[in-house]
């Protein structure tokens, strides 16, 4: 629990349309044209846009072709999101500067709590657009800025203002800046829960905020002490300070959605030996994995698991462990775009005898072969020699 | 294909010594996939003169096998695969008891799921010829049975040869055949993969055959069986054995009431007693005509037929008998029909006549409601084993091709939507791919890979049927049980159907009834019964004959036919208004002459009808045609212009007419050459003979006969009396039956242009359907969506028993209302009646607070002795909350009921077309501006799309605004550029010129520009750039 909320002053950084602005700025020749980022593909969905292209009625999720319908100028790109989390990851980490409580909960936004470094910065409103002209220097990003007693209203305030301006709630004015916004504005108040308030015609916070809590509560049950509470601009939550445990990440995303299994079992068989291979090359023994599967049509599912030790030094045996976690994501008749393995949880090969010597020899042979195709690889390359599986394409 | 070169009758090839014996057709559904017209063909060019084709568990095609096999010059021989749970065998029928035994095994195996072979034959059967590789079964039935042992090419096969070597048995070779050429296998693969619902590369082994598995020539098959040379000679051995002429011609009819004495005397009884029921005077002519009928009916068989028909219409008061058999006297005595044959000129010789040869039919249609119930009655009467409803060979459309080949190739739902959207008014996948690359709709859609090769696939899905479904309304009665003539098995809704479709159940000599469904007729009898519910006098429908009505002759005159039957579609509507003719007998003319491919004759019909002068196409025309202007309107007509031109007899003539209705290209040709040959011996002229060939083929795809015309104008001069005398009842019974070819949104517009109110669903006023009394309607509650039938029923069973809910604490008390069902009435506004000083929104609050999940007494709910809103006092208090502005009610009831009740939805949307810089007229006022470009508003209530004579599309749009119904026409280059803007949901300004023809007015629409929230501003851009191009 964090100090009282009078206590506190927290800005919010809001960047919009970050993705499409760092591609921009990647571009400078791109110029100031309408720009969206979606996928290769016959299909492609809208992943993100910049102000012009917003202003021609684009939006995140309409199919590229509609967009292409209303903007016969637009660039598509396609989104380079390993850039953009970076990006972010870099920002959260320069923003340290200002504070050590710095939260980058999703790409572009940013909670930096700056209480008690009045006597270090100046006044909060003064840090607040401190930061944002540091953004906009050194990072060349514009963001709208919230600074409020909490991370809810900081919020909120952002989304208030226009790029390159603060919006300021002082402690004790949060009920009376809700008041007038409307009740979609608050974060948690979703598209069902508004349609709900909708069927009551509560349309503004000020409306909500009023009701009586127990009334409330008769209708919504739990959540609505949750909805009063932030009606109300109460939110005790705390700014956490973003971590970035390390994790090796395999992604491919497919030039054409794949339906064939064979296929996607040979790829996925690839990844698997790409990241032994790094692993092996990197003396890293990973604990646990993560396979996720991105279909066509966006739905993407993940499972994870724990890796059995020494697995990562065998392909095969990596791959053995991967292959029914696969099988049992695959289960849509609809293709795949993209398959993304991760390992993680690392530590150093110390390596214990196992109490079964028939484990001991098994492994030793695969071993043995791994070493070898490992040693061909290293001298001619690493596509000199390859198993049957990976050849299917 | 590629080996059909050779002819059917062609000697090129030498015949082969070995049969195929084990061979499946498309017909083993989703599982073969060459028609038996292919693999006969195959077959032939392969040098068989022999073939089976034994499909799965049924005789699907049997009676199309026949035929082509005839035509190909091939023996047939008639065997089935029979699959139970755990047994598998090919049987072959040597004789036609053989095949009456088949034909059982294959019924008990689809009714019985625990049917075993073993027990398949009680009596010994050499009619029979067993041929399976599991020794169990040839040892339980080898004494009953002729049994040989199936060897099949690879490792299977050298398993049974062993079998046959240890049992004794003699091996015969088969190639258990799939698909006739090698390279349909994975087409055998892709209707695998539909039917198992998986991909290509996640389908079982088991799931598909052999690639092997095609129709090899005899040398490719002792290639496989160099072992056991013995096995393919048997094969031909067997064959020759089960070769016979198959006969399926005679006639199998009815029989009533399962006596076996003639009823003759009991059929001239029931027409005597017709008489003064239907007769004032009874003419000697008119004796005599009753006289002819029933000789020939003796003759021919129909007796029984037209007694069983006359017991099952006599069960219902309201019907329509249609179809030829209108033409008959003793129908309407029998009061199967109800249009008067001698009256109204009808000929007998169209329904039956001494040169007919084929099984006519009798078609009665019936309320749709009433159509099950009837069904159950007669299988009741008539006994379980007699009475089979035909089946449909249900295929692959266009949308459903591909949507299931795009599923294969793993593209999202969303995506396949976007294609089979742009599909709608397709029906056949033939060529689908070459209609995407042309059709307006694809239009700058990107169809990229793997749409092409999908789009390919959806192709060759074509003709393969997928499933069996029933027919709409033919059912088979027999005197026997019906599975001693065809397989039966049990259909979806609980009954049985045969496993042949309409034309091969009529091929077969199975004389079939038609029981169709009709909501028209519910309509009547539904208003007929308001009528009289609201203090009117009770008319009986069979008697009631409004043809001299002025006020509905009339209301037809001027085309005010929204929701009569028959006459309520847009083209027809206009027709009424273009000839301004509303009585029986150019309503007869009409309901014929509106056919798709006769618009030409519809257009120099309406001028002669409005006395441009005409010369008749030939002098021995003149009076045959006299009646319909000159112009060829009845099937009848074809059958006689090309009697009395081109000199065929009856036969010749009505099979052209048959031959024009089913478009078959090649048999088109055939009759084009012999009645212009006709013609030429019969001296006239050519260009004569070119003008009559014209109108003939204006009969492709449908067209009627003058007793069904007849008997449908007679129904629609019923339905619009009730319209023009009984507008509150008639529109309600209209719109609780699902109106017919307008949303139910356009027929309440149309109530509101009658001068009627209509009201929302009430809980205490409304019934389950809609009721009209006093030129008021009040919805029912079957409106509303998504609500619960059975909340409804225990609403209206409450209402009965207690008397009207006097409060919404009356109604929460007395009635299990769950809460999704509360929270529908209220937004419908069913509870306004009951809300007291409660606003909408707090009536809502107090219905969820009731029903919260954390009320106290959900224990009590659970334990089913309380409703979900029952408490023993008021909840919390309401929180006051504001009433909804207008626009929140509209969408309420756009939500709950599926269109805006309060007001014309385009009112909704007024601020938005305001917007426009547009100035719109009503579309009452569009007679004013004929030959002007105007601009009007408009909301879509139907639409169709035609092809122009050069194959271009084009689409005729129904709009509606608050003021009336107008007509638009979306010419080739307008269709090109505003299909893919144009929604069923949204309103549009339009802009066109007025036309007018014949006092009908239409708009040839030449720009489009939806109305949305967003796009005002755009549109009003786009406009200005317009004006100034």
């Amino acid at each position: 629990m964090g100090p009282p909320d009078d206590s506190r002053n927290i800005a919010c950084l809001d960047v919009p349309d970050f993705c499409a602005s760092l591609e921009e700025l990647r571009r400078p020749e791109l110029g100031k044209c309408a720009l969206v980022l979606a996928e290769p593909g016959p299909r492609a969905v809208v992943q993100g846009v910049n102000s012009a292209a917003r202003s021609e009625g684009i939006r995140e999720g309409m199919p590229l072709h509609h967009a292409r319908r209303l903007c016969r100028s637009l660039r598509v790109l396609p989104p380079d999101f390993r850039f953009y989390r970076e990006q972010h990851r870099a920002i959260v980490d320069a923003l340290d500067r200002f504070s050590p409580l710095v939260e980058g909960p999703s790409t572009g936004h940013y909670f930096v709590d700056i209480t008690g470094t009045e006597r270090l910065f100046g006044p909060g409103p003064d840090t607040a657009c401190r930061m944002e002209r540091f953004l906009a220097s050194e990072r060349r990003l514009h963001a709208r800025i919230g600074l409020a007693a909490n991370r809810l209203v900081s919020r909120v305030a952002a989304t208030c203002v226009p790029t390159g301006d603060l919006g300021c709630i002082f402690p004790g004015a949060e009920t009376s800046f809700l008041e007038p916004l409307p009740v979609t504005s608050l974060p948690g108040v979703g598209i069902k829960t508004a349609s709900r308030l909708a069927d009551f015609n509560i349309q503004r916070v000020g409306q909500l905020a009023g009701l009586p809590p127990e009334a409330l509560a008769s209708v919504f049950g739990n959540t609505g002490h949750r909805l009063i509470r932030i009606a109300r601009g109460i939110d005790p939550t705390p700014v956490l300070p973003s971590r970035h445990p390390s994790r090796l990440s395999i992604v491919r995303t497919l030039d054409r959605d794949e339906i064939d299994r064979d296929r996607l079992e040979s790829l996925l068989f690839r990844q698997v030996e790409e990241a032994g291979w790094s692993l092996r090359c990197h003396n890293r023994l990973p604990g646990r994995f993560s396979l996720e599967i991105r279909y066509a049509d966006g739905v993407t599912v993940q499972r994870e698991g724990p890796l059995p030790p020494f697995t990562v030094q065998v392909d095969q045996r990596l791959f053995r462990t991967v292959f029914p976690v696969f099988r049992k994501l695959f289960n849509r008749r609809v293709a795949v775009r993209r398959m993304a393995l991760e390992l993680y949880d690392f530590s150093m090969p110390l390596r214990q005898m196992s109490l079964f010597p028939w484990e001991e020899t098994s492994l030793r042979g695969d071993r043995s072969i791994q070493n070898a195709l490992d040693g061909i690889r290293l001298r001619f390359g690493r596509n000199a020699i390859q198993w049957g599986r990976s050849l299917w394409r | 294909m590629p080996e059909d070169a050779p002819g059917p009758y062609s000697s090129e090839v030498p015949l082969s010594a070995f049969v195929h014996l084990h061979v499946h057709s498309h017909y083993s559904l989703m599982r073969g996939v060459s028609s038996p017209e292919a693999l006969c063909r195959a077959a032939r060019s392969r040098g068989y003169d022999t073939l089976a084709i034994t499909d799965t568990n049924g005789f699907h095609g049997l009676i199309n096998f026949l035929e082509t096999a005839r035509r190909n010059g091939i023996h047939p021989i008639v065997g089935a695969h029979l699959k139970t749970r755990c047994e598998e065998a090919v049987a072959l029928a040597r004789t036609e008891r053989g095949y009456s035994i088949l034909s059982e095994i294959i019924s008990r195996i689809h009714l019985r799921r625990d049917f075993s072979l073993l027990s398949a034959f009680p009596q010994p059967a050499e009619d029979v010829t067993l041929l399976t590789a599991q020794a169990e079964l040839i040892k339980t039935l080898r004494d009953k049975v002729p049994c040989r042992v199936e060897v099949l090419p690879g490792p299977e096969g050298r398993k049974a040869l062993e079998v046959a070597r240890e049992l004794g048995v003699p091996a015969v070779a088969t190639g258990a055949v799939h698909f006739a050429h090698e390279e349909d296998y994975p087409l055998h693969r892709l209707v695998r993969a539909i039917q198992c619902n998986c991909t290509l590369s996640t389908l079982p082994p088991e799931e598909v055959v052999h690639p092997e598995r095609w129709l090899k020539p005899a040398y490719a098959m002792e290639e496989h069986f160099p072992h056991c040379r013995e096995a393919m000679a048997n094969a031909a051995a067997l064959a020759a054995d089960c070769r016979r002429e198959w006969d399926f011609s005679s006639l199998v009819f009815p029989h009533f009431d399962d006596r076996k004495e003639d009823h003759f005397e009991l059929l001239l009884q029931l027409c005597r007693k017709g008489i003064p029921w239907r007769y004032n005077e009874w003419r000697p002519d008119m004796e005599a005509r009753l006289q002819e009928e029933l000789v020939l009916i003796r003759q021919k068989g129909y007796v029984d037929y037209f007694l069983v028909v006359a017991d099952i219409v006599g069960r219902r008061p309201i019907h329509c008998g249609r179809g030829s058999a209108a033409a008959s006297l003793v129908s309407y005595l029998l009061g199967i029909t109800h249009v008067d044959p001698i009256g109204h000129g009808l000929l007998f010789g169209r329904f039956l006549n001494p040169q007919r040869q084929d099984p006519p039919d009798i078609d009665v249609d019936f309320p749709w409601d009433e159509r099950d119930d009837l069904l159950e009655e007669i299988r009741e009467h008539y006994g379980d084993e007699r009475f089979a409803s035909v089946a449909n060979h249900t295929g692959f459309g266009a949308r459903a091709a591909v949507r299931e080949v795009a599923k294969i190739y793993g593209i999202p739902a969303e995506e396949i939507r976007e294609v089979t959207r742009r599909l709608s008014s397709w029906t056949d996948p033939e060529g689908i791919g070459h209609r995407v690359e042309r059709h307006p709709k694809f239009q700058g859609f990107p169809m990229d890979p793997p749409w092409p090769e999908i789009l390919q696939w959806a192709g060759r899905l074509q003709s393969l049927p997928r499933h069996l479904s029933t027919h709409c309304g033919g059912i088979i009665l027999t005197p026997d049980p019906v599975c001693l003539h065809v397989p039966v098995e049990p259909s979806r809704k609980g009954g049985r159907i045969i496993q042949w479709e309409k034309d091969q159940a009529e091929r077969a000599g199975l004389v079939k009834i038609d029981l169709l469904g009709n909501r028209s007729l519910a309509v009547i009898r539904d208003t007929l019964e308001a009528v009289h519910r609201n203090g009117g006098k009770r008319i009986d429908y069979a008697a009631f004959n409004p043809l001299d009505d002025p006020v509905t002759q009339d209301l037809l005159r001027r085309g005010d036919t929204m929701g009569v039957f028959y006459v309520e579609s847009p083209a027809m509507r206009q027709l009424q208004r273009k000839t301004g003719r509303g009585d029986f007998r150019h309503l007869v003319i009409h309901s014929s002459i509106i056919r798709p491919a006769a618009n030409r004759h519809i257009n120099e019909y309406i001028r002669r009808l409005h006395g441009a002068p005409f010369q008749p196409l030939h002098t021995s025309l003149a009076e045959l045609l006299r009646e319909t202007y000159g112009i060829l309107v009845y099937q009848e007509d074809v059958v006689q212009v090309s009697m009395a031109l081109a000199g065929f007899d009856w036969g010749e003539a009505d099979g052209l007419r048959k031959v024009i209705s089913k478009k078959s290209p090649e048999q088109i040709e055939d009759y084009r050459a012999r009645f212009f040959a006709g013609c030429q011996r019969c001296g006239v002229p050519m260009d004569v003979t070119g003008q009559v060939w014209e109108m003939i083929l204006s009969f492709a795809g449908y067209s009627f006969c003058k007793p069904h015309s007849a008997s449908y104008a007679l129904v629609s001069f019923k339905s619009a009396f009730l319209k023009a005398h009984h507008p509150a009842e008639f529109m309600a019974a209209v719109l609780s039956n699902g109106g017919g070819y307008y949303s139910t949104l356009a027929y309440i517009s149309e109530a509101r242009r009658m001068g009627l109110t209509v009201k929302g669903p009430d809980i205490n006023e409304s019934d389950w359907s809609a009721q009209g009394r006093d030129r008021t309607v009040r919805l029912g509650l079957q409106q509303i969506r998504s609500l619960d039938r059975e909340t409804v029923e225990g609403v209206l069973s409450e209402r009965e028993r207690g008397g009207p809910f006097t409060s919404l604490d009356d109604l929460l008390r007395r009635i299990r209302l769950n809460p999704a069902d509360g929270v529908i009435l209220a937004k419908s506004g069913a509870l306004d009646s009951l809300a007291g000083n409660l606003s909408r929104p707090q009536l809502l609050w107090l219905l969820q607070a009731r029903a919260a999940p954390h009320a106290p007494v959900r224990a009590l709910q659970a334990a089913g002795q309380l409703s979900l809103f029952s408490r023993p006092s008021p909840p919390a208090n309401v929180p006051p909350l504001p009433q909804y502005t207008p626009r929140q009610f509209w969408r309420q009831e756009e939500e709950t009921l599926g269109f805006v009740l309060s007001v014309h939805p385009l009112s909704a949307w007024q601020s938005e077309i305001r917007a426009f810089p547009q100035t719109a007229i009503r579309a009452s006022e569009l007679p004013r501006y004929v030959g002007r470009p105007v601009w009007v508003t408009g909301w879509p209530i139907t639409r169709k799309e035609v092809l122009t004579k050069a194959g271009d599309p084009m689409e005729f749009v129904s709009f509606e605004d608050e003021t009336a119904i107008y007509e638009t026409v979306f010419f080739p280059e307008a269709f090109r550029r505003f299909c893919q803007d144009m929604n069923m949901e949204s309103p549009y300004l339009l802009h066109g010129q007025v036309q007018e023809e014949f006092g009908a007015m239409s708009l040839s629409v030449r720009q489009v520009v939806p109305v949305t929230r967003t796009t005002s501003q755009r549109a009003r851009f786009r406009h200005k750039t317009t004006q100034k191009t």
